[in-house]
C-alpha cells in the first residue's frame, strides 16, 4: 500500500473512527488504508476485551478481504457460550482442528466458557498458550496456530495445529558431498532445529527465538551449544539482530547483509550452509548459527577466511586426502584470482618470464588476433560469466542447450575464427573450473569480482600491479573482522595451534582444541584418553600379550 | 564508512594519474615483438663488425591459426645480417627494416665467428651483458668459420640452429658455455675456458639439410682462441677442465678392438711441489663399462679382465699426458692450475701471476689413473657362438 503523495495523514483515533468507518464502505477503505498505515501498531497493543462481538469485529476489520483467514462462529455444547475460531486456511491442519477442537467443543464434553478450563480439561492438543492482546493473536494466528476465542474471557487461545504445505527434506543441492548425510535444511523453521536437535542431544543446544521484519515476521532461531560459545559473541548476535528494522525479511541473506562488519568489501563475512552437520560442527567450534524461517540458508558467525575453504567431507574422509584438497583448494583459490591477470601481464610486459618454447606457441597462436590481451581476456571472461548466469537462470532443460552453444561458440568457433586465440581459452577454463573448487559459492563470488580489477592492473602496470592489487587485498582481509574475529586469522594474526586444521586437516585426534579461541573455558575436544591412546601407538592397536 | 569511501576514492584518482603518463608506459603486445633467437658475431675483414640474427617467425609455426601446420617447407625464422662500425650500428640498421621491436630476452645461443674468438672475446661481453634484456645463462659457442653461416643452418629436430646448438652441447659436453661462467674464467687469472666449435654439415641423406655439427673444442688463453681440437682429444680436454662427459673409448687388447664406456671420471689436481719448477698431481679416477666386444676377447678370467683394465689404464694415461703435454704447449690453463696454486699458496701465487703461462708451460704432471671395469656384461661370450668345451 503506497502513501498518498503529499497528503499529510491525520493520526486517527482506533475509538473515535471506528463508527465512521462503517458508513460508506469507500470511506471506509480509504480510513483503513490509513488505519494500515499508521495506527495498526496502536491496534496490535490493545488487549482483547470480553465482548467477543467486539473482538471479532476488530479481527475482521483487520482482515478485511484476506480470504484465506477463515472464522467459525459456535456455541459451546453445554452452555450457551458463544465461540469463534480463526485461523489462517492452509496455515493449519483442517484435520486436526476439526478432532481436537471442534468435536470436544461441540459434542459437550466439557461443557465450559472459562478458557483456563477448557485448556486444561477440554482440549486434546500439545501446544497451547494464551493470547491477551490483539498484536499476539494475530502474530500467533499468522504463524499457523488456530486461536480460539470464548465469549466473556477477554483473552484467547491459541492452539498449535500447524500443517502448512512444505518441501520434504532432501540433498542439499549447494553442498553435495560423496560420504557424508544426504539431508538438508528446508524452508521450515522446525523442520530444520528439528534435525539441528537430532544431531546435538544436549541441553546446551539453545535456540533463542527472535522475530524480525515490520510486515514479514520472520522467525528467526539463534542457535548456540551454551558452555562453548563465547557468551559475549551471542550477545553481539543477538544485539545485532535486534537493531534490524526492516519492512520484510525474505532470506537469510538480508540478514547477512544487515548485520555483517563491512559492506564496503568483497569478501563474505558470514558463511551459509545447507548442511545440518556443517552446523553442528560449527556450533562445537564455538560458533553461532541463524536459522532463518522461510530458507533452508542457516547463517554461521564468526567466520574466517580459511574455515571458508573447509568442506564437511574433509571431516569424513581420510585426514590425508583431506589435507591434499585442501592444499588444492587454496592453491585454485589464488589461481581462480591471479591467472588472467598474470597471463596479460605476461604477455604484455614480461615476455621474458616464458620459457622460450611456450613463448613461441603462445606467439604464434596470437599472431592474427586483433586484440589486445587484455581485450581479449574481458570478452572471453565477460562471455564465460555470460555462459555460467545462463546456464544457472535457465530452465533445466534449456540449460544443457546453452552449455553445448557455450562451449562451441566461445571454445572452438571463436579460436578458428582467430577473435580469440587458444591459449586465452585455457587460461579462462582454468580460472573458471579453479573458481568452482571454492567450496563456498559465496567466496567465489569474490573470487570472480577480483579477478576484473586486477586485470586491469595487469594490463596497465604488469606484475607490478598484480602485485600491489594482491597487497592491497591482503591489506583489506587483515583489516576486516567478522563479529570481532580476525578474518585471515589463524594466519593474520598469526596462532599455530589452529594450523594443524587451516592449510592441512590433521587427523581428529590431534585437533585437541577448539579453533580460534572462540572459547576459552571449554577448549578441549578430543579427550586426553583418546589422543593419548593413538599419539602413543600410531593407533588404537590392541594390547599386546 | 565515509573514510574508507574517501580512501578508495583518492586511491583510484592516484592509478587513473597514470593513464596520463603514457610516455613511461612499456606495455608491448606478444606480436609486436620481434624475438632474436640466436646472435652470431663475425669480424669482417676491414676490421668492422658484423651481426647476424636468426628471428622467430610465429605466424610460420605449427599451432598458429593458418599458419604452418602440415605445411613444413617454410622455415619458421629468417635470418638477417648487417655490418656496422659496432654492434649496436649494425643493430640499428637491421632495426630500421623491422616492422618489429626487437627483442633479445629470448636469446639463449651466442654464437662467436671463429676470427672474432682468434682476436679476443673481451669485447664481446661489452655487447651482450649491455643489454638488459640478455640472459646471462645465454650460451656461447664458436663457430667454425663464420658465424652468420652456421646460425643460417637448417637443424631438422629443432626449429632453430641456436636450440639444435643447445641441444647438442647439453647432451655432449659436461658444463654448458654460459656467458657467466665464461665471463668469470676469461677475467680469471689462472684459468683458462675450453669453448664448443661447431660447423654447418650437409646431411648426405635425405632431405638435403645443413645440419649443425659439434666439431670439437676451442683452446683459449687469456680471451684468445689458439687452438682447434677435433676428436676424441675434446674427451680428454674436457674431462681436464673438469667438465666429465660420458663417453666412448676404444682399446686395443692383443691387436682385437674392444669398445668402453667410460661412464664416470673424477679429476683431482694439487699441487705437489713448489719450487723454481711446479710440480702438480692430476689424480684421474674412472668407471668403465664393456660395450662392445666383436673380436671375443675373455673377460670372464679376472686376472684377464684385470690385464684388460690395465691397457685401458695405460691408454687413458698417455692420452691425457699428451693432452696436458698440448695445452702446456699452447699455454692455456685450462686446468685451473694457476687457481689451484692459488688456494695452496697465494704468496707463491702471487710471485708467478705476472707470466703465469710461462710458469704453467714448464710445469710438471705427474698423472695418477686409475680404471676400473664395473661391467663386462651379462654374457661375456657372444650368444650366437657355437658353445665351447668347457661348457659341455
Amino acid at each position: 500500500m503506497t502513501k498518498r503523495d503529499g497528503k499529510d495523514i491525520k493520526k486517527l483515533r482506533w475509538n473515535k473512527s471506528l463508527k465512521d468507518m462503517v458508513k460508506n464502505k469507500q470511506q471506509r477503505r480509504n480510513r483503513y488504508e490509513e488505519l494500515s498505515q499508521v495506527d495498526i501498531q496502536e491496534l496490535m497493543q490493545k488487549p482483547l476485551c470480553h465482548d467477543l462481538d467486539e473482538n471479532k469485529r476488530i479481527l475482521q476489520m483487520l482482515f478485511e478481504e484476506c480470504s484465506d483467514i477463515v472464522f467459525r462462529d459456535f456455541t459451546i455444547e453445554g452452555t450457551k457460550t458463544k465461540a469463534t475460531l480463526i485461523a489462517v486456511d492452509g496455515l493449519v491442519n483442517t484435520q486436526l482442528v476439526d478432532g481436537h477442537l471442534l468435536r470436544s467443543l461441540l459434542n459437550g464434553e466439557g461443557g465450559e466458557s472459562n478458557l483456563d478450563l477448557l485448556q486444561e480439561r477440554t482440549i486434546t492438543a500439545t501446544q497451547m498458550s494464551s493470547v491477551e492482546n490483539m498484536g499476539e493473536l494475530v502474530r500467533q494466528l499468522l504463524n499457523g496456530d488456530t486461536i480460539l476465542l470464548v465469549d466473556g474471557n477477554g483473552k484467547g487461545l491459541s492452539v498449535g495445529l500447524r500443517g502448512a504445505e512444505h518441501r520434504g527434506v532432501s540433498e542439499p543441492e549447494t553442498e553435495t558431498v560423496v560420504r557424508g548425510p544426504r539431508e538438508g535444511f528446508t524452508e521450515n523453521i522446525r523442520t530444520n532445529t528439528s534435525m539441528l536437535r537430532r544431531k546435538l542431544k544436549t541441553p546446551r543446544l539453545k535456540m533463542k527465538a527472535m522475530v524480525v521484519g515490520r510486515e514479514t515476521q520472520t522467525n528467526l532461531v539463534i542457535s548456540y551449544l551454551e558452555g562453548i560459545v563465547d557468551p559475549n559473541l551471542v550477545q553481539e548476535v543477538v544485539k545485532r539482530i535486534e537493531n534490524i528494522d526492516i519492512d520484510g525479511i525474505l532470506e537469510s541473506g538480508y540478514i547477512e547483509e544487515l548485520i555483517q562488519d563491512d559492506t564496503w568489501s568483497v569478501f563474505p563475512q558470514i558463511m551459509h550452509t545447507e548442511r545440518p552437520d556443517t552446523t553442528a560442527a560449527v556450533l562445537l567450534e564455538g560458533r553461532v548459527a541463524v536459522m532463518v524461517d522461510g530458507t533452508p540458508f542457516v547463517l554461521i558467525m564468526p567466520t574466517t577466511l580459511w574455515s571458508m575453504m573447509q568442506a564437511s567431507e574433509d571431516y569424513y574422509e581420510r585426514w590425508q586426502i583431506g589435507s591434499l584438497i585442501r592444499g588444492l583448494r587454496i592453491m585454485l583459490f589464488l589461481v581462480g584470482m591471479l591467472t588472467p591477470g598474470l597471463y596479460i601481464a605476461i604477455i604484455t610486459f614480461h615476455q621474458e618470464m616464458l620459457p622460450t618454447s611456450l613463448l613461441l606457441s603462445i606467439a604464434a597462436a596470437r599472431e592474427t588476433i586483433p586484440f589486445p590481451a587484455v581485450v581479449e581476456a574481458l570478452i572471453m571472461e565477460t562471455a564465460f560469466e555470460a555462459l555460467r548466469e545462463a546456464g544457472i537462470r535457465l530452465p533445466r532443460t534449456i540449460g544443457q542447450a546453452v552449455s553445448i552453444l557455450g562451449a562451441l561458440v566461445v571454445g572452438q568457433a571463436a579460436v578458428e575464427a582467430g577473435i580469440v586465440s587458444a591459449p586465452m581459452v585455457i587460461v579462462v577454463s582454468i580460472t573458471g573450473i579453479a573458481s568452482f573448487t571454492v567450496p563456498r559459492f559465496n567466496l567465489a563470488i569474490s573470487v570472480r569480482i577480483l579477478r576484473y580489477p586486477l586485470m586491469i592492473l595487469a594490463a596497465v602496470f604488469g606484475i607490478f600491479g598484480i602485485i600491489i592489487g594482491t597487497m592491497l587485498i591482503l591489506g583489506h582481509l587483515c583489516k576486516l573482522r567478522s563479529f570481532g574475529l580476525p578474518y585471515f586469522s589463524p594466519v593474520g594474526p598469526m596462532r599455530y595451534a589452529d594450523w594443524n586444521d587451516t592449510f592441512v586437516r590433521m587427523p581428529l585426534w590431534s585437533n585437541e582444541e577448539r579453533p580460534l579461541q572462540l572459547n576459552k573455558e571449554n577448549e578441549r575436544r578430543v579427550g586426553e584418553r583418546t589422543s593419548q591412546k593413538i599419539a602413543d601407538k600410531g593407533g588404537m592397536k590392541g594390547e599386546e600379550k | 564508512m565515509k573514510r574508507s569511501r574517501k580512501t578508495l576514492l583518492s586511491l583510484l584518482l592516484v592509478c587513473s594519474l597514470s593513464f596520463f603518463l603514457t610516455g613511461c608506459w612499456d606495455r608491448r603486445e606478444i606480436n609486436d615483438v620481434a624475438f632474436a633467437m640466436v646472435t652470431g658475431f663475425d669480424k669482417t675483414k676491414d676490421g668492422k663488425y658484423k651481426e647476424s640474427l636468426v628471428i622467430a617467425l610465429p605466424g610460420k609455426m605449427a599451432g598458429g591459426p593458418g599458419g604452418g601446420g602440415g605445411s613444413g617447407g617454410e622455415n619458421p625464422f629468417y635470418v638477417d645480417s648487417d655490418v656496422g662500425i659496432n654492434i649496436r650500428e649494425a643493430t640499428q640498421k637491421m632495426q630500421g627494416r623491422m616492422s618489429r621491436i626487437l627483442n633479445f630476452s629470448h636469446r639463449r645461443v651466442i654464437v662467436v665467428g671463429e676470427e672474432w674468438a682468434k682476436s679476443g672475446l673481451t669485447p664481446l661481453f661489452d655487447v651482450v651483458t649491455r643489454v638488459p634484456q640478455n640472459r646471462v645463462t645465454a650460451m656461447i659457442v664458436i663457430a667454425d668459420g663464420e658465424a652468420s653461416k652456421l646460425i643460417a643452418g637448417t637443424p631438422h629436430m629443432e626449429r632453430f640452429s641456436g636450440e639444435a646448438i643447445r641441444e647438442i652441447v647439453v647432451t655432449g659436453f659436461g658444463e654448458q658455455p654460459m656467458l657467466k661462467d665464461l665471463a668469470q674464467k676469461i677475467s680469471l687469472d689462472g684459468i683458462d675456458p675450453v669453448i664448443p666449435i661447431f660447423r654447418l654439415q650437409p646431411n648426405k641423406g635425405e632431405p638435403k639439410t645443413e645440419e649443425i655439427q659439434a666439431s670439437g673444442a676451442a683452446i683459449i688463453r687469456g680471451d684468445k682462441m689458439v687452438e682447434k681440437v677435433e676428436g676424441e682429444e675434446v674427451n680428454d680436454l674436457l674431462w681436464l677442465s673438469d667438465q666429465f662427459k660420458s663417453h666412448a673409448s676404444q682399446i686395443m687388447v692383443e691387436g682385437k678392438p674392444v669398445s668402453i664406456t667410460v661412464r664416470t671420471g673424477s679429476r683431482r689436481l694439487t699441487v705437489e711441489r713448489l719450487g723454481e719448477r711446479l710440480v702438480y698431481r692430476l689424480k684421474v679416477s674412472t668407471e668403465g663399462g664393456v660395450f662392445e666386444n666383436i673380436a671375443g676377447v675373455d673377460l670372464f678370467t679376472p686376472t684377464k679382465l684385470a690385464a684388460v683394465e690395465e691397457i685401458w689404464r695405460k691408454q687413458l694415461k698417455s692420452k691425457l699426458e699428451k693432452a696436458v703435454a698440448k695445452t702446456q704447449n699452447l699455454g692455456s690453463d685450462i686446468m685451473g692450475a694457476g687457481l689451484i696454486l692459488n688456494l695452496a699458496n697465494p704468496d707463491e701465487w702471487r710471485a708467478r701471476q705476472k707470466d703465469w703461462a710461462e710458469h704453467f708451460s714448464r710445469a710438471e704432471f705427474i698423472i695418477d689413473v686409475e680404471a676400473k671395469i664395473r661391467r663386462v656384461g651379462q654374457i661375456s661370450d657372444n650368444v650366437a657362438e657355437p658353445l665351447k668345451e668347457k661348457w659341455r
